[in-house]
């Protein structure tokens, strides 16, 4: 099936544009409400967050630390992700 | 003579009665007789030949026959001789495999039960990883309380920020 050229570049376009918002929004997960200090912190570990589109997020269920995601990508800085890191390195050493 | 009574002109008569008759006799019936019972003797003599021919036929055919019974007994003897043989090989030979097979279901029954404990104690363990995990996640969930989650992402941010690694969602 032939596309047109011209809908192929409005097509690519529209993605490229909207891959670049979401690149400059972030969601922030925490286990409870962060404070300033915890802020100031997380700027000092992610000094790109500055810049972004902030949403805040609590999630009791990861326990304590941070999840942090950018557009398609994460940092899990939380205390979950690193019981499950232990646990994927427990299988690991099997 | 006549005083004798011997009668001349009658002994002449039998006399050449006699020497008709003879030669009648001889001629008529003396020797076809003898021709006949010449034939007859010869006959009976080439019977007899016959029958001795027969006879030693007869002997020889027997000790054939005798002969050929004993060459076959032997014959029947040494195949079975053989056929025994055979069958002892092949009995040593299938002795061997079957005790060949059972070493091998042997090592492989071995081999199975030891891939079998090792599996279920791989099981057990990471059962215990997992229950372990879970037991740390519910144990923290009572623990933790709002101080401790502070300080812990403190933590975890001032050690996380020289290794940061950007996951793919």
């Amino acid at each position: 099936m032939k596309i047109d050229p011209e809908l192929k570049k409005e097509l690519k376009k529209t993605l490229e544009s909207s891959l670049e918002a979401g690149k400059k929004r972030a969601e922030v997960v925490s286990a409870s409400k962060l404070d300033a200090k915890e802020l100031e912190m997380l700027y000092k570990t992610v000094p790109a967050l500055k810049s972004m589109v902030k949403k805040f997020v609590v999630d009791p269920g990861i326990m304590a630390g941070v999840v942090i995601r950018i557009g398609t990508k994460m940092i899990d800085l939380s205390l979950n992700g690193q019981l499950s890191k232990l646990q994927n390195k427990i299988y690991a050493t099997d | 003579m006549e005083n004798l009574g011997i009668d001349f002109k009658l002994l002449l008569a039998q006399t050449i009665n006699f020497i008709l008759f003879f030669v009648i006799f001889k001629k008529f019936i003396a020797i076809p007789f003898m021709k006949f019972f010449n034939s007859e003797k010869k006959k009976d003599l080439e019977r007899e030949v016959l029958n001795m021919k027969m006879k030693k036929f007869e002997e020889e055919m027997i000790v054939k026959e005798a002969k050929f019974e004993a060459s076959m007994k032997e014959k029947v003897a040494k195949i079975l001789e053989d056929a025994k043989k055979t069958g002892a090989q092949i009995k040593a030979e299938m002795m061997t495999e079957a005790e060949y097979a059972a070493s091998e279901i042997k090592v492989k029954a071995s081999k199975d039960l030891m891939d079998e404990r090792e599996k279920l104690f791989k099981e057990a363990k990471e059962k215990v990883f997992d229950l372990s995990i879970v037991m740390i996640r519910e144990a923290l969930k009572d623990v933790l309380d709002e101080t401790t989650k502070k300080r812990i992402t403190a933590n975890i941010l001032k050690n996380s920020a020289s290794s940061l690694k950007f996951n793919e969602n």
